[in-house]
């Protein structure tokens, strides 16, 4: 009986084409769970779809278009502020230690490195820890430890760090060249040292010097 | 679209089924059926040149109406369940009916609506693009079916297929005295 209770359901199912098969036919005629089955799909075929008309004056077609991109507008504004929110973060940040390094204890450049590796809240990598040696420019480790998580952001104020013999001497045009604008007071507030303690005898601000040796690894402009 | 004229007898011939194959797709929201039967009958429109059979082409219209009724709709409001009660009820959806279509998805209730408009297995089959989707739909709506008739205590009236199922049985049964 279950049999053809299914039976029934797939005949149905696949459409309904053709006669059933007599025996499920007899079943169905006598069994109240298979008429019910029948007259569900009985009651589609009362259904009218014309009955619907043209719709009125249909909605512009673009509409839906319309709604589907001011969505996608309102995500790519959304983000967007949010980067710009941590970019000037990063920015403000950037700005207060270099502020801060450059104060009234602003001196060697081991105390600002210092000042950069104790700051908890600064984003910097820590893992560098800041000794004696930091303050021989020669010596230091690789700047790019510093000015990864900022590079492109300020080099400003950081490329004092930068090892003399490397680096071309900085001149006060490129210190506030970049991506990002640093403040001009950012040069009189933190001298670069590499401008101090390596002076050029003969200043050729335009063109770099030529060093055998390579550049460190990420430029603090790129 | 060159020839306006053909616009007009596109939409003319396939505008009033469209519109009342979305609302069954839509469960009778009307703005939105309306939205989705002018989309397609537009993108329908743009290549009526390829669709000038029209079987073809109202196969054409519903597949690519349920592919957009399964998108969401941002920022349309949503009718409740009276006003989509009443929409269906106008095309003759009885009660139970409705709750089954109301159990099922958008892509479901597509199935049901070009077995609605009588549609070859073949056409259905290009609106769901699957057979077995196709045979899904149909049982999930069958079981939402016996469950709706079943809360709803009410028994549907027999209708053109009990009849072909009663005839194939009446032999047997005027034989053996049923």
């Amino acid at each position: 009986m279950t049999d053809l209770h299914a039976q029934l359901e797939a005949w149905i199912v696949d459409g309904g084409l053709g006669d059933p098969p007599r025996e499920i036919a007899v079943h169905a005629s006598v069994c109240e769970l298979c008429l019910t089955k029948l007259g569900a799909f009985d009651a589609l075929a009362l259904i009218d779809v014309a009955a619907a008309g043209i719709s009125p004056p249909l909605v512009p077609p673009t509409r839906l278009r319309v709604a589907m991109a001011r969505a996608r507008l309102a995500t790519a504004v959304a983000g967007t502020v949010l980067a710009g929110i941590l970019v000037v973060f990063g920015v403000s940040q950037l700005v207060r230690l270099g502020g801060r390094g450059a104060g009234p204890a602003g001196g060697p450049e081991g105390t600002e490195l210092a000042g950069l590796a104790r700051s908890s809240d600064n984003g910097v990598d820590q893992s560098h820890q800041p000794s004696a040696d930091d303050s021989n420019p020669a010596e230091a480790p690789t700047p790019s430890g510093f000015e990864t998580p900022v590079a492109g952001v300020t080099p400003g104020p950081l490329r004092s760090f930068a090892p003399g013999p490397t680096l071309p001497p900085p001149t006060p045009g490129s210190a506030t060249a970049g991506p990002t604008p640093t403040p001009a007071s950012s040069d009189s507030l933190t001298p670069s040292p590499s401008l101090a303690e390596s002076p050029s005898p003969t200043p050729t601000p335009t063109s770099p010097e030529p060093t055998p040796t390579p550049t460190p690894g990420p430029s603090p402009s790129i | 679209m060159e020839d306006p004229s053909l616009h007009d007898t596109f939409v003319e011939l396939h505008g009033a089924r469209l519109h009342g194959f979305a609302l069954l797709v839509t469960l009778g929201d009307r703005t939105l059926a309306g939205i989705l039967t002018a989309e397609a009958l537009a993108r329908g429109a743009e290549r009526v040149e390829q669709l000038r059979h029209p079987e073809r082409a109202a196969g054409w219209l519903r597949a690519s109406l349920t592919r957009a009724a399964r998108q969401p709709a941002w920022g349309h409001q949503r009718p409740g369940e009276p006003e989509r009660r009443d929409a269906l009820l106008k095309l003759g959806v009885d009660p139970a009916t409705y709750d089954a279509l109301a159990s099922l998805d958008a892509r479901s209730r597509a199935v049901v609506a070009a077995t609605v408009e009588g549609f070859a297995a073949a056409d259905v089959y290009e609106v769901v693009g699957s057979d077995e989707r196709v045979r899904r739909a149909r049982r999930d709506y069958l079981t939402a079916y016996l469950a709706a008739s079943r809360t709803r205590n009410t028994r549907p009236a027999a209708g053109a297929l009990t009849a072909r199922v009663q005839a194939a049985a009446a032999p047997v049964l005027s034989a053996s005295g049923r």
